[in-house]
Order: structure tokens, then sequence, then C-alpha cells
């Protein structure tokens, strides 16, 4: 591929010159956009693309073109930069103009000077976002973007399996990892031709990384990590021109030019009256911990899932093709579930539905398309939740697993906050991206006192599950955030938290430990087979959904008998929840049309959990 | 375009200074800023606030210019005062401070040590700055047609510009002292220099560059002088924006707003304020400004601040309605209109939309011989859990000019009365306002009311008659004001409302606190088939389409809605004469009835009063200044429906009456107990029809029965006898 790596490792000089072409203060931007949208246009192309997410920062260039899969965290203020800048050679007194989109640091040489007050210079603004990995990422999306990177080394996708669960100050395994990491560039560069990967001889991050080394472990700035047992790169991204359309929490796919250049810090670390200490901490981090991403093309990703293409269209042959197979995969599906369940048949299929769930839309407040559930009964102490963290977690592409012992809900906060001193939002376990699955263990409370924090994290939670939002506390006031967290209660009794769905399990046998009963379950599961079930969930989620009128007619009517019967029997609320049951019924059939046999399986579903918990209820 | 000739800039500025003026009342010419000048020259006043309204009435082209490059100006501003200064100048001002003293030295030092007035020891950049002399600040204030800006649409391209931008103040650094002209002496030769500071940091000067040190080659060093320095007072505060600014799943965005001299301390933390000021990068100097490369930070000079709340805020645009927008409003069935434009989000709920309307608008206050009535409503709303109660609350909220939501319980210490608190600084005491305190003049919206605090039930009895809250702690004893309309909402005490028993055991209020609402109101879940298939389709449009089906009208805008609320607040309709008796006669009516009927609910005196304030404020919403008669009737059945929704659910177990089996029991009560069961015809359609039915429905009824055989009637209709 002739040029190709002249705009993957050499980026700017490409954009120097289709910037050069246009006269200065037109759109070069566009421009540069067009250029590298037209590049990337395939997806062979962009495999060719390093990602930050499955390398190391010292195995990538500075200034070379890297992708980056993340979440917005917190959005900084505008950052005002020289797009034209005018420098003055001083031995020949020759003016030249360079342009400064996306980069740092002026290219300035010794004999050189830049004119700051040149009224040739123009200035423009960026937008900066801090973003983080995608929270609760689950490793099999890990390990699968990673195969498919071309540039990537191939021992990662191997060794990240056991890599994933690593903190980020583990440094030991680091050196050898490296040397291996090494050998298997050189080896792959020589067998594939794929792209020479940087050396560690590299002057820039690399060097401060390794000086860090020892120290790192103990000193490490807070990174502000949604989920604490999270690693991977924070990156500072600095975007062009598409202000208001990227939104805290955004997923997404980020093409741009990594600056790790060290004087960065340089620049930033001398004393400034504008910033204190700790705000300097969250703002101006050194690059080699939080490198500075200039993004060229910026994607938000509606999912997650490598199986899939970005655009879930109808006409798609992948989905076509899981679309032909659909009844097949959903009965294996299901008999995962079942299993998983220990023969449990209808709670398996209120989990099938509520694995598919997802937000769709909003009617002012209310969030549509959403279905809480609830499983109790006796295994929750057999470790039900983490058997169905495990479930999921092999299933869907982010799940995250908060153990709500009394102690965690006192001292945690949920809900981010806004620290005025840093000028930063805090994170909290609630920030999550849409579609993160989250499995709450009510096992694991005991009995004590709710403090003023506790109270707020149960309300946190509750508004997550009601109403699909998260206040974030910005101290003077707070605002809503909406979400789309598809959450899963798992209690010995009714859970004290609201839900959409309770079904108190009926096990037909009762393992020792439901993870291990779980996991070996999993492991019979082919890989083939357990990929096309991720891809049909996903492709489930994302299907359109009409309800004709009859259909209408039908559930209107039932509302309207059950109620003359006993108006307690169906509650608004009720006819909420079968909509939506009936709803992701049909979805999990991968169809789009809902039809009366469904809305007849919905409401027996509906009947029969009744009855459970009616029978339940006087234990 | 050509670079501004700036000397004549100056010359324009001097003369705007020296000629402008306004006409003020009397019709005479008022000299804005000679008569500040003057002022400034006798040091009564310090800062010399140039409004921009009056530049560009004096010269437009000049205005324009100081906005695109305000610092410019306040440089060419500064110089100008200064020389004209002296002319202004009528008496000699006593000293003040160390500095004029200091001022005065220098000047006498000169004329002694040079009485010819030859300058030797200095060379001329090294005179008195022009700064260190000058005792006066300036600043602009932006034209009145110049909008308020979000923080985040302040841009590149503002740099340099006067913009104004609206937030809420995060964080305020102390006032501290900022030097901007450093005096040295030297050791060697005793000879001042001066070093004027434009930027954040300095290098101090260290060899004397005075005349005798240069020449001899003494070396002089330089000391700094505190004393004969200049410092302002400055101070740094971070402003955010306001939450309403910030697009949906956006952080809201802050600036950096620098405040020197006398534009400091007039915000603290949690302020919210208007800030006009120049948007400016930062400078830097030296190697940094090299180094920094391509990014410069950027802040706000503040040149004017001024703190604001909510009502002001809104008040900005507020102004009359035009003549379209009243005729929008005013259809004819505006009323209905209105009330269902109140959170139209709600299904249904049509009557406790009106009095909620009726709540903002308010009744008239009266104020005969001393004696305090109020005219605000208070509203009280009950019913089963997740019934749409606190939405109708957080809406109001919003909707309503001044408002405080809080919850029985109340977020704060301070609850919803008022406290004295001990200052931790000063330690002295202080009367913090509670949410009732808050929302003086407005509405004061209590969800959880049945969970309020002790201490606060007993204060809020006062609030809802005589709208003061009185004080008697730690010395301090006052009334505050309060008058609030309030709008509470209770949750039945056993989950839900028990319709067998009173609404204060229901809600385990007291019946002296109750009897302050003026509409009760409970909300219930009811099954009704017609209700019910209508809200079935409602949720299903929802799931369908994902919006809210389309409404039959369209709910008014919420502005408008506040605007018009505003103009009805207006008016003060009076009560006439002819209606007194109407209102009493029915009054009476009412006791009478509440005297018959075992009611769940209670006519006091207090009732009459809430008549009267329902009417009132019919008749402000339709802009009237007399109240009529369909304003009473239409407040009394305001007041029977909410007596209805308290008391109707008590027969709901019992079949529901329709009107022939109410018209059926008035007869069967009216038969004579012993004897033949036959009663006059006429008799009947008089008691009837003082009931309230109409004629052919009475006769339609009596057929109805006599099919039954329950009774018959003559040939010739006179007579109806029992069977």
């Amino acid at each position: 591929m002739p040029g190709v790596e002249d705009w993957i490792e050499k980026p700017l000089t490409v954009i120097q010159t289709v910037v050069e072409r246009f006269p200065a203060g037109t759109y070069e931007i566009t421009k540069v956009k067009e250029y590298f949208s037209k590049k990337l246009q395939s997806e062979e192309a962009l495999a060719w693309v390093p990602s930050i997410n499955s390398c190391r920062l010292h195995q990538l260039t500075d200034s070379s073109l890297v992708r980056y899969r993340c979440m917005v965290q917190d959005m900084f203020g505008p950052e005002l930069y020289l797009a034209t800048y005018s420098v003055k050679n001083l031995s020949t007194g020759a003016v030249t103009f360079r342009s400064g989109h996306y980069q740092d640091i002026a290219a300035c040489g010794s004999e050189e000077e830049i004119q700051p007050s040149a009224p040739e210079n123009i200035t423009r603004e960026r937008a900066t976002l801090y973003c983080v990995p995608i929270p609760g990422e689950t490793t099999w999306v890990k390990t699968h973007y990673a195969s498919q990177c071309r540039t990537t080394v191939h021992s990662s996708s191997s060794s990240s399996l056991c890599r994933n669960k690593r903190v980020r100050g583990e440094e030991e395994d680091k050196a050898c990892d490296e040397a291996m990491d090494e050998e298997f560039s050189e080896n792959s560069h020589n067998r594939r031709g794929d792209i020479k990967l940087k050396k560690t001889s590299q002057p820039s991050g690399n060097q401060s990384a390794d000086s860090n080394n020892g120290t790192q472990s103990t000193k490490l700035p807070d990174l502000n990590f949604p989920l604490p047992s999270e690693s991977g790169q924070a990156c500072l991204v600095k975007v062009y021109g598409e202000d208001e359309s990227l939104k805290v929490n955004d997923m997404l796919e980020v093409i741009g030019i990594l600056s790790v250049d060290p004087s960065i810090a340089d620049n930033d670390s001398t004393d400034d009256d504008l910033m204190n200490a700790s705000e300097k901490a969250a703002h101006a981090p050194p690059p080699s911990l939080v490198p500075r991403v200039h993004a060229v093309l910026v994607r938000k990703l509606s999912h997650n899932n490598p199986l899939l293409p970005p655009d879930l269209l109808p006409g798609n042959p992948v989905v076509a093709r899981l679309q032909a197979g659909c009844e097949m995969l959903r009965s294996q599906l299901l008999s995962v579930l079942e299993h998983a369940l220990c023969g449990d048949a209808l709670a398996a299929e209120y989990l099938l539905c509520h694995l598919v769930s997802g937000i769709y839309a909003r009617a002012d407040v209310m969030p549509l398309g959403k279905l809480s559930l609830n499983l109790s009964g006796s295994l929750a102490k057999a470790g039900l939740a983490a058997g169905l963290n495990r479930l999921i977690t092999s299933l869907k592409t982010q799940s995250h697993l908060l153990p709500l012992s009394l102690n965690k809900m006192n001292t945690l906060h949920l809900a981010p906050r806004k620290d005025y001193d840093a000028d930063r939002l805090i994170s909290g376990q609630l920030q999550l991206g849409g579609g993160t699955h989250l499995i709450l263990d009510e096992v694991a409370m005991d009995s004590g006192t709710l403090e003023a924090t506790g109270v707020q994290n149960v309300r946190a939670l509750s508004d997550v599950i009601q109403w699909q939002k998260v206040s974030y506390d910005f101290k003077y006031h707070t605002q809503d955030f909406s979400v789309d967290i598809p959450v899963l209660l798992v209690s010995e009794g009714q859970s004290f938290l609201p839900k959409d769905v309770h079904v108190p399990l009926q096990p037909c046998h009762q393992p020792e430990d439901l993870d291990c009963h779980v996991q070996s379950h999993l492991s019979q599961i082919s890989d083939d087979v357990i990929n096309q079930m991720r891809a049909f969930i996903t492709v489930c989620q994302k299907m359109n959904y009409s309800m004709d009128d009859g259909i209408q007619q039908e559930l209107q009517e039932e509302f309207v008998r059950v109620r003359k019967e006993n108006p307690a029997a169906m509650s608004v609320n009720d006819f909420h929840r079968l909509l939506s049951l009936v709803r992701l019924l049909t979805l999990s059939h991968c169809a789009g049309q809902s039809t009366s046999e469904i809305l007849q399986r919905a409401l027996h579903m509906e009947r029969e959990r009744c009855a459970r918990s009616q029978t339940q209820q006087p234990l | 375009m050509p670079p501004r000739d700036y000397t004549a800039e100056k010359g324009k500025v001097t003369t705007f200074l020296k000629e402008f003026y306004t006409d003020n009342q009397a019709g005479a010419k008022e000299f804005v800023y000679s008569q500040q000048l003057t002022k400034l020259a006798h040091r009564e006043q310090v800062s010399l606030v140039v409004d921009l309204d009056h530049v560009s009435d004096h010269d437009p082209d000049l205005a324009d210019a100081i906005i695109e490059n305000t610092r410019r100006y306040v440089t060419i501003f500064s110089d100008a005062v200064q020389e004209i200064l002296p002319d202004y100048k009528e008496k000699e001002v006593a000293f003040k401070d160390t500095l004029d003293v200091y001022i005065e030295h220098r000047l006498l030092m000169e004329q002694r040590a040079h009485p010819d007035g030859q300058e030797v020891t200095r060379d001329p950049c090294n005179k008195y700055p022009p700064e260190l002399m000058r005792r006066f600040e300036v600043y602009f204030k932006a034209p009145s047609t110049q909008k308020h800006l979000a923080i985040r649409e302040v841009k590149a391209e503002s740099i340099g510009h006067l913009v104004c931008v609206k937030g809420i103040v995060t964080r305020a650094t102390e006032v501290k002292p900022m030097m901007t002209v450093a005096t040295y002496t030297c050791d060697t030769c005793g000879n001042e220099t001066y070093q004027p500071i434009a930027s954040s940091s300095f290098m101090p000067l260290l060899m004397c560059p005075s005349q005798v040190c240069t020449t001899n080659r003494s070396g002089g060093r330089l000391y700094l002088q505190t004393r004969g320095s200049k410092f302002i007072k400055f101070q740094e505060l971070k402003i955010q924006e306001h939450s309403d600014q910030v697009p949906v799943g956006n952080i809201p965005r802050s600036m950096t707003v620098m405040c020197r001299g006398e534009i400091t301390r007039q915000a603290q933390p949690g302020d919210h304020i208007s800030v006009c000021g120049i948007f400016l990068p930062m400078l830097r100097q030296g190697f940094r400004q090299i180094a920094q490369g391509l990014m410069s930070e950027t802040f706000l000079e503040a040149h004017r601040i001024i703190k604001m709340n909510k009502t002001e805020d809104d008040e900005l645009d507020a102004g009359d309605l035009t003549e379209a927008e009243l005729r929008h409003v005013a259809e004819d069935d505006f009323y209905d209109k209105l009330a269902s434009s109140i959170a139209p989000e709600i299904y249904g709920h049509d009557d406790v939309k009106k009095a909620l309307l009726l709540l903002l608008v308010g009744g008239v206050d009266k104020s005969p011989k001393g004696m305090k009535i109020r005219g605000n409503i208070n509203i009280c709303l009950m019913g089963d859990p997740g019934v749409a109660k606190s939405q109708l609350l957080s809406y109001i909220d919003r909707l309503a000019l001044r408002s405080q939501y809080t919850t029985g319980r109340g977020s704060s210490g301070v609850g919803l009365t008022a406290a004295v608190m001990k200052d931790p600084i000063t330690g002295e005491m202080m009367l913090e306002g509670g949410a009732l305190v808050l929302a003086d003049r407005g509405v004061c919206c209590i969800d959880e009311f049945d969970k309020m605090m002790d201490t606060d039930r007993t204060a809020i009895h006062e609030v809802m008659e005589q709208q003061t809250i009185s004080i008697a702690k730690a010395g301090i004893m006052t009334s505050l004001n309060a008058r609030v309309s309030i709008l509470a909402a209770a949750n039945p005490a056993y989950g839900r409302y028990n319709p067998k028993k009173s609404v204060e055991q229901n809600i385990q209020l007291p019946a002296a606190l109750l009897s302050r609402f003026d509409l009760l109101w409970l909300i219930q879940d009811k099954a009704d088939r017609e209700n019910d298939l209508r809200l079935a389709q409602h949720i299903t449009y929802v799931h369908q389409h994902n919006v809210h089906p389309p409404l039959q009208f369209r709910p008014l805008d919420m502005r408008l809605m506040r605007r018009y609320i505003a103009l009805c607040q207006r008016k003060q309709p009076t009560v006439p004469e002819a209606l007194a008796e109407y209102i009493t006669g029915a009054y009476v009516e009412m006791r009478k009835e509440a005297r018959n009927n075992k009611d769940m609910t209670f006519t006091s005196p207090r009732t009459l009063l809430a008549i009267l304030r329902l009417s009132t404020a019919l008749a402000r919403l339709r802009l009237a200044d007399t109240v009529e008669k369909e304003d009473v009737n239409e407040a009394m059945r305001l007041m029977e429906m909410s007596r209805d929704s308290l008391n109707s659910n008590a027969d709901a177990h019992v079949r529901t009456q329709n009107l022939t089996d109410q018209i059926y029991a008035v007869i069967r009560d009216m038969a004579p107990v012993k004897g033949v069961k036959s009663i006059k015809m006429s008799d009947i359609m008089e008691q009837c029809t003082s009931k309230g039915f109409k004629p052919d429905r009475i006769d339609a009824c009596i057929e109805e029965y006599e099919e039954l055989n329950v009774w018959q009637v003559n040939a010739a209709r006179t007579r109806l006898t029992f069977i």
C-alpha cells in the first residue's frame, strides 16, 4: 500500500499539504476531514491504524495516526490555539506561515521565533474532552477489537485475556511483556509486512514512563475512571468543530493524531497563576500518563459489538444472516439462560427480554424500552449474582457487578459530582455508557444504618431504575443526565429498590456454587455459537419495532377489561410493563412487528409470574 | 482597514467626557460625566462608569470601536481623564492615605531639587508613571441592547471585545493586593525608580538606572519600597453556566473572571451574577510566551458585576404582551386553555389544574382597618402514591415567577421557616431564611407536607394566615414577611386514602392547619371504562410513537403564561355591593348543608374567605376590574368539586347514583311516613327543581318508576301514590 505509511505515520505533513491548498481561514478542517474519511472508507484501511486501546503507549509514535475507543467522561473548557501562525527566522529574517491545527506544540526551530502578535495569525478554538476507555467493557470485546487491528502485536490478543484484570500500578510484568512484544513485533513485521511499530527507543513518552516505573504505583494521579477496577489509557481528546453534538457518556471512536511530546508537560508544569495544583493535575496531566489525541474523525458508537458492522442497517448481510437463523439461535440462547438459572424456564424468558432491553426513546422524562428485572430466591445465596455476571459478561458488550454492601453504600459516591477545586467531574460508578449492564447484588447488604451518603446512593440507584437518569451533583444545583443502563437486581426476597419485573426463581436443582456452574456450562459452548449469540443480542436490541392497530386494540381492551374486574390488578405501571414486555418479546424473535401470539405469550408470562409471586408472598 | 489614529480618538473621548449631557426631568442639561469628574477630582468617587449607551448617542462609531477593542480604550479614557482632571479640581483635598502623602512628597522633592523644573537625574522613561498618580478607575457599561451570552457562546472571535455573560459563581478567591507600580529606591544615590506592571508576574529591577549611579558606576542596588508602590485590590472568580444554558448531555462550562479595584467583593460563591467584561487571552512573558506554543488560556476582565436573582432575571425579558399575544391568550375558552396548559403531559385532572392556575394568579389582598386578609390561595393535594402529585408540584415550581420547592423535611438545617445561625467566622448571630421566607411573594411548593417537622408545623400556622414568620431566638426578635401561596402535597398516613376516615385522620394533620387550605384536593386512582380506555390509548401511543399524543390544543408557551399571569396580578378587582348578598346567601346555604350531612370536611368562616379569594382570582384572570356572578359560581363549583373528591368515594362502594336515582331519593324522602303515601305532583316539582334537577329529568324519573310499579300517578297527573 503506497502512501499508507505517510498518512498513518506522518499525518501532520499530509494535513499541512491539504491545508496549503486552500487560502488561510477557509474550510481547511472540513477538507482534512474529507481527505481522511475518504482514505479510511474501507474496514481494511481502518485496520491499519493502530489502536490506543490494544497497544501500550510506548508502542506508538508521537504525532502518528491512532484509533481510540472511549467514553466521554468530562468536558473541559474550549482552548484557543493559533490556526495559522507566522514564524520568523532569526538569521535570515524570512517570515513563514504554518498551520497549528492538530498540534500542541508550535514547530519552531532554534533559529526561529514565533511572532505571537503578527496580524496574520488566526486564532481558533477547539473543544477538549476527557475520555476514558469504555467502562465495563467485557473481555471478549477487547480481545476481538484487538485481533481485528492489523498493527497490533499478535501476542497481545492472547495475553490480553490474562492482562485484562491487571491494575495499572502493576508494573513488574511490564518489562518482560515489553521484551515479548518487541520480539513479536519484529517477527510479525518480517512475516506479514505489517507496519513497523515504534520501538522502545522512542524518546518521548516512553522515557518518562520508564523513569516513573518505580514510583508510578504509589503516586499515580487519579485517572477518574468510573469503575475502580478499570485499567487502560485515558486521553485528552481535542475535537475540532463538532461542538455540541458530542455529549458526556457518549461512546466514541476517535481517529486522530497522537501527541505525547514531553514538552507539553514542561510547558504546563511552570507555575501558573490561573490554575491551582489540583486543577493542573486534572487539566494538564503529563502526556506520558494522559496522552493528547487530536481528533480528525469522530464517530459515535451506537453499539460496541466488534462482531457487527458499526451501522446496523436492515439490509446488512450480517444482520440478514442472523435473522435467518434467529429462531434456532433464540432457543439455543434460552437453553443457556435456563441452564444458568437451574432450569427455570419462565425466569429465562424474562432474562432474555431483559438482555435485549434498552432505551429506544423518551417521552418527556419517561424512558421507553427498559425492563429492570429482579430475580430472587434461595439461589441468590449460592452466588447467583456472580454467576449472572459471568453469563452477562460473556454475552453482552459492557457489564458491571455492584455488590450493595452497607459499607459501600455509605462510603461510595455512585453519582458523579463536580469538584470545583480541580474543576473537573469526579466520576462515580453510575457514569456508564449506553447499554452497560448493571447487576446489583443485594445479598451483600447487611443490616445497619444507611447514612446520608447511603440514602443518596439508594436514591441515585432508584432514579436509574425508574427514570434512567443520574443526577450529577454540581454543588449549587444538580443536573440530570439520561442514561441507558439495564439493571438486574439479585436479592433473596423482593428487592427494596424499585423494579419493573420481579421473578421469584423456582430452580429445579440447587448447585453449590452458581458461578462455577455457569462457567462450566459456558466452557462447553463453542466460540462460534457464543459469538453468534452475542451478535444476536445486539441486533435484537437495535431492531426497529412497530405495533399494528389490531394489537393495540387488543391490548387496550385487555387493560379496560382487567380494570373493570379489579382496578388494583392493573395499574398504569402494569400497562407500561406489559407494553414493554410485548415489545421485547417481539424483538427477541428478531422481528419488528408484534403478533397476537406474542401478546398472548406475554399475558401468559405475566399471569404465571403473578401467580408465583403470590404464592411466595406468605412465606 | 487603516490603523486608527488613537491621538484623534483621545481628542474625541475628551470632548465626549466634557460635553456629554442628558436632559433630566426638569428639562435642564445634566452633564453626567463632568459632574462625576468633579467628584473624582475631589476623591469622592473612585470609579468612573462610562455608559456605552451615552457614547453611542454621542458618537456611534466610537461606541462600536470601544466594544471591539475595549482594552485599548480603557487606557485612552484613563489618559484623557487624567489630563482634564485638574481642570475640575475646585478645592484642595485632604490627604487620605500614605500614597497621597508620597505623591505630595515626590512632587515637593522634585520642585526642591530642580527649582528650574529641569529633569536631570532621571531619563524621561523613568519619570512617574501615570498609574502611580492615578486615583480613579474607568469602567465601561455595555449598551443596553447587548444581549447576555451563555459562557459557551463566548468564542475565539470575541477576544478583546466587551462581552456580557451570566453565570453562577463557583469559586471566589480572597481579595488580595496586586502591585501595579513597583517603586524602588537605590541604596547608593537614594533615587526612586518606578516599574509599571501589567501582567501577573514581573521581574524585579536590580540595578539603579539613575544618572548619578550610571555615570559614577557606583552600582547602586535597588530595593523594593512596599509603601511607595501602588497596589490595587484583586480578586479572581470562577463562574459556571446556568443549568438552563447547558445543552442536554453537556457539562456546564466555566470561565475565569478577574476583578480589580472597585469590582472586587461583589459576589460570593453561589451567587447568580451577570458580568460585563473584556474577554482576553492570558499573556505570559519571556520564555513562557514562546514555550506556550499554540495554546492560551482566557479570562474575562470584569467591568461590571450585577448580582441577580431568579425574578430579576426573568423580568429582563418580561414587558407587556403584544396585541397578538393577548388575543391568542384571551380566546373564548381561555380559562380551560390556560388550565390545561399547566403540565400538559399529565393527563386529566382538569379541575385540579384550574385550581392551580388560580393559585398562581392569586386573590386580592385586603387590609381593612389594619387587619390583614391574605389574598394568596393555599392548596393541598392529597392522594395515593403515584398519582403525579409531585409532577404537578414541580411544574408549578417551574412555571411560577418566584418559587421554592422543598420537602416537608426540608433539605437544610434552616428548615421551612427561618433559623438563627452563628456565623462561623465572625461569631455573630444572623438570621437565615428558610424556603417560606425565600418564596416571599411567590409560591412555596412543599412536598411530603405530612412529614413536616414539629417546629415548622407551629410556624406554618402563622404563615398560612398572617403571612409572616415571627422569630424570637437568641436575642433576635423580628417578624419576617412570608407572603406565599402554599402548594402542599401529602401522602395518606396509611399508604392509601381511607374514605371511611376523616381528612385529619388520613393525613394526620390538625384541623386548624387543614382549614387554612382554601382547597383540599384528593387525587385518586379510580377505574372507569371510558377513562381507562383513553388512558390505555394514551400509553400505547406513547410507546408506539415515543412522544405524547398530540393534544387537542396547543399548550401555551410557558413564558407567555408567565407574562400573562404577571399581567393578571396587576389587576385589583373588587366585589360589587350587589354580589355580596349572593355570596353570603351561598355561604349560609353551605353551612346549613355541612351541618346536615355528616361531612368529612368542614365549613368555617375561612370557607367564605376562600370563595372570595377564588372569585377575585378568577376576575383577575379575565383581566376584569369587578367580580361577576359567574366568578363566584365557578369558585363555588371548584370548592364543591374539591369537597366531592374527598367525599364521593365514601359511596364508591355503593352503586354510583345517577340522576334518576337521586330524584327518586328526593321523592321517597318526601313521602309521609304514616298513612297513605301520596304526594302532590306540584310539591315534587317544587322540591326537585329547588334541588337543581330539571323538569324533564323529573318527569322521566317518575315515568320510569311508574313502569316499575313503584308508584302510581293519577290520570290528571296531579298526585303520586306509592304502592
